[in-house]
């Protein structure tokens, strides 16, 4: 695992631990005192995230299809060269 | 596996390179005595797809192994090719060279014979140690990617974007990279360094000639290379 998935992981942890500390200092500094949001809101959110989400694995997907299409490239060159030697 | 040990593979990789291509491959020599022992060269160039003579130009004239893209694919694919094929053929060492003639043979032999001699897996023929010669704006894109290199991956060489590099054994079979165009440079290095190699550079001499210099990379494919290596860093943030 590298570094920054080592760092990024820890964050998340940070900010579990100390979750009730970081609403405490939102909320003394009147951060938490903002209108409640609608059903309309929580359903664009949420939509937003699962795109966010749907693109990263279609962009890893194509990724991947675009190595083993460049891997299948490189095989059948070196083999016409096999050949042809 | 048995391993031919003598034998040490010099990877070409080439695109729209007829004018050039045969005085580069003619300056090559075909064997190499090192420390008492006589190194077999093996040459393999990669034409990338080229829409010139490249090909024919290399398989009329020249003893060498012509691997042949069907497809453009990039510097970055034709380089992995080559490597693969040495890989294949069971080559002891590896240099990877430029086609467009900016690459000195003296250097091609000197780097041959350091990879041979030191105990450096992965040796970077850098432009940069002497830049005397060097138009100043090639200066800045290439320290600016080296820099790059540095802050994406961690790993600081003087110039990350050499083509002229000689690998042993060891890296050929550890390195492994996925970009098509010239961001393989720098995830090679990269790659590298996740592999615990030992990594050097050597001083070289690059040849810039007008036909050179057109044909090598502008300022804006280093836009190109930082965001092929931004994609490769954020894809390795999500699958490890």
């Amino acid at each position: 695992m590298t570094f920054a998935r080592i760092s990024f992981w820890v964050a998340i942890l940070l900010g579990l631990v100390f979750a009730e500390d970081i609403y405490r200092l939102l909320f003394q500094n009147n951060l938490t005192d903002t209108t409640p949001l609608s059903l309309a809101d929580v359903l664009l959110v949420t939509g937003v995230m699962l795109t966010l989400s749907m693109c990263i694995s279609l962009y890893s997907k194509n990724e991947f299809l675009e190595r083993r299409l460049s891997d299948l490239h490189e095989e059948l060159s070196i083999y016409i060269s096999k050949r042809n030697h | 596996m048995s391993l031919k040990n003598n034998q040490v593979a010099i990877v070409i990789p080439a695109y729209n390179e007829e004018k050039v291509i045969g005085r580069v491959i003619k300056k090559l020599p075909n064997k190499l005595d090192v420390k008492k022992t006589t190194y077999k060269i093996e040459i393999i160039v990669v034409n990338d797809g080229s829409t010139d003579n490249t090909k024919s130009v290399v398989e009329k004239k020249y003893k060498v192994h012509l691997i042949d893209h069907i497809l453009n694919s990039g510097a970055g694919a034709a380089t992995r090719t080559g490597l693969n094929y040495a890989k294949k053929i069971n080559s002891s060492y590896v240099v990877t060279m430029d086609a467009d003639g900016q690459h000195h043979e003296k250097d091609v032999i000197n780097l041959i014979k350091e990879v041979i001699v030191s105990d450096k897996d992965l040796i970077i023929g850098s432009r940069l140690i002497d830049a005397s010669g060097m138009p100043w704006y090639r200066i800045l894109g290439n320290k600016g990617l080296s820099i790059v290199t540095f802050l994406l991956f961690g790993i600081f060489v003087k110039d990350s974007q050499s083509g002229l590099r000689a690998y042993n054994r060891k890296a050929i079979d550890s390195i492994s990279f996925h970009s098509n165009n010239y961001a393989f440079c720098s995830e090679i290095i990269w790659s590298a360094k996740k592999n615990n190699l030992k990594i050097s550079e050597y001083p070289i001499q690059a040849i810039y000639s007008d036909y050179s210099l057109k044909k090598g990379q502008s300022n804006w494919g280093g836009i190109i290379i930082i965001k092929q290596l931004l994609k490769t860093r954020f894809l390795a943030l999500i699958h490890g």
